[in-house]
């Protein structure tokens, strides 16, 4: 079920990200098809259903954007490794409990930011492209996580899709 | 579990990397193509639709201003239409003296018309997708503005049915540029977000905020095509240059539809 939720969200940012936002708003500097491939993971937790379903979301971003197979596979898979060993080793819990407060919810938001970075680093092959350290993109990108952690609350309920 | 989770990533891991291989070998890079292929026609139409209605809406929201703005537009509509005789004039008179000279046209490239369907920021930089590519004659490097002659980009890779785009904003581009009626020149370079820089502008040079910057031809791309406005400029005596901003011009008008100026000459 949490799955198939996903996969309806994933389709609904598809094209509001691709479509909506820079054709009718005119928003051009949206990063929310990237993070759902990362929020999901964060919120739920690195578990192997849910980058299995990153992994598959991340082709189909692919061949909706032109780009080569494995051009963000690879990058993605890579990114979830570091948020699981983050997890691991930093003994940082994302899962089940953070997912309702409005300060976890602020800490996730942050901590896509990092990982957007991370995934960025990984798609240029080990490059940082600078500009992508604006005050303005990164408030971009929490305040869509945000958005998508809010959507996330009320999607998914705790007690019949997690336990 | 903590080893299965790892295992299942090395298992996806080898599964995109053999993917990937079959890809490349077998197919020339092309699965994912025939994706973007499939969504293309209904794209393009969803985008200039949506495109043509947000334009509509936020005309409403300064529907205040439009008597004020009307009366300015009349005024510079008059100047324009006077630019635009002695423009006229020129025009013959040039093309007089290229014939009598028996000098080549000076622009004669094919114009290719196309649609924007895809417009987002990515991992590195803007995925813009146009729905021409090998097959409708585009190639790499190609010059790409709207009906009203701003500039959007260049062709950043061309496949068979489309293209990706390089556009201004985008960190990767540049462009030889100079003020409208003006000496000042230097270079536009992409920023993202903070949408153009002015490059190698020196303390002496006179620019100021709202001064329209265009392309200056010397480079691959075509001049007089408008870049965008000038919106900042910091001068700090003690830097060799200044710092300008310039809001692109393609922000402020509709993309969905643009003309691609072929580079080969045909």
């Amino acid at each position: 079920m949490v799955i198939f939720k996903l996969s309806l969200i994933f389709l609904a940012v598809l094209l509001i990200d691709g479509l909506v936002l820079p054709a009718f708003f005119g928003l051009r500097n949206s990063f929310l098809s990237l993070l759902l491939l990362i929020v999901p993971i964060l919120y739920m937790g690195p578990r192997r259903q849910y980058v299995a379903c990153g992994l598959f979301f991340s082709v189909i971003l692919e061949m909706s954007k032109g780009i080569s197979l494995g051009g963000l596979a690879l990058p993605f898979l890579f990114t979830s490794v570091v948020i699981y060993l983050t997890q691991r080793f930093l003994d940082i819990q994302y899962t089940h409990d953070a997912r309702f407060g409005l300060s976890k919810s602020v800490i996730i938001a942050l901590m896509s930011v990092a990982f957007i970075y991370v995934f960025s680093f990984f798609y240029k092959q080990g490059g940082v492209n600078m500009e992508y350290f604006d005050p303005v993109i990164g408030l971009t990108i929490v305040l869509e996580a945000l958005a998508l952690v809010f959507v996330f609350n009320v999607v998914f309920n705790k007690k019949n899709d997690y336990t | 579990m903590k080893h299965s989770f790892l295992k299942t990533i090395l298992i996806l891991f080898i599964l995109v990397i053999v993917a990937m291989a079959v890809d490349r070998y077998f197919f020339d890079r092309r699965i994912n193509n025939f994706g973007t292929t499939a969504v293309q026609r209904p794209a393009s139409y969803l985008f200039l639709r949506m495109e043509s209605a947000g334009f509509f809406f936020r005309g409403l929201a300064g529907f205040k201003n439009t008597i004020t703005e009307n009366e300015g537009l009349k005024k510079e509509n008059f100047s324009l239409l006077s630019r635009l005789a002695d423009y006229k004039d020129l025009k013959s008179e040039n093309d007089f003296l290229r014939s009598a000279l028996n000098i080549s046209s000076r622009f004669k490239n094919r114009i290719v018309y196309a649609n924007i369907y895809q417009f987002q920021l990515g991992a590195d930089g803007y995925d813009v997708l146009i729905n021409e590519g090998t097959g409708g004659g585009i190639s790499e490097g190609d010059i790409i503005i709207t009906e009203e002659g701003v500039l959007v980009g260049l062709i950043e890779e061309a496949r068979e049915n489309f293209s990706r785009a390089l556009v201004v904003s985008d960190t990767n581009f540049s462009v030889t540029a100079k003020v409208l009626d003006s000496d000042t020149a230097g270079i536009v370079r992409g920023a993202l977000a903070q949408g153009l820089y002015f490059d190698l502008i020196v303390q002496s040079d006179t620019i100021k905020e709202g001064d329209v910057v265009v392309s200056s031809g010397t480079d691959l791309v075509p001049p007089a095509l408008i870049v965008g406005t000038v919106s900042y400029v910091e001068t700090n005596e003690t830097n060799l240059f200044k710092k300008v901003k310039i809001k692109p011009a393609m922000g402020e008008v509709k993309i969905g539809r643009v003309l691609i100026i072929r580079t080969v000459a045909q």
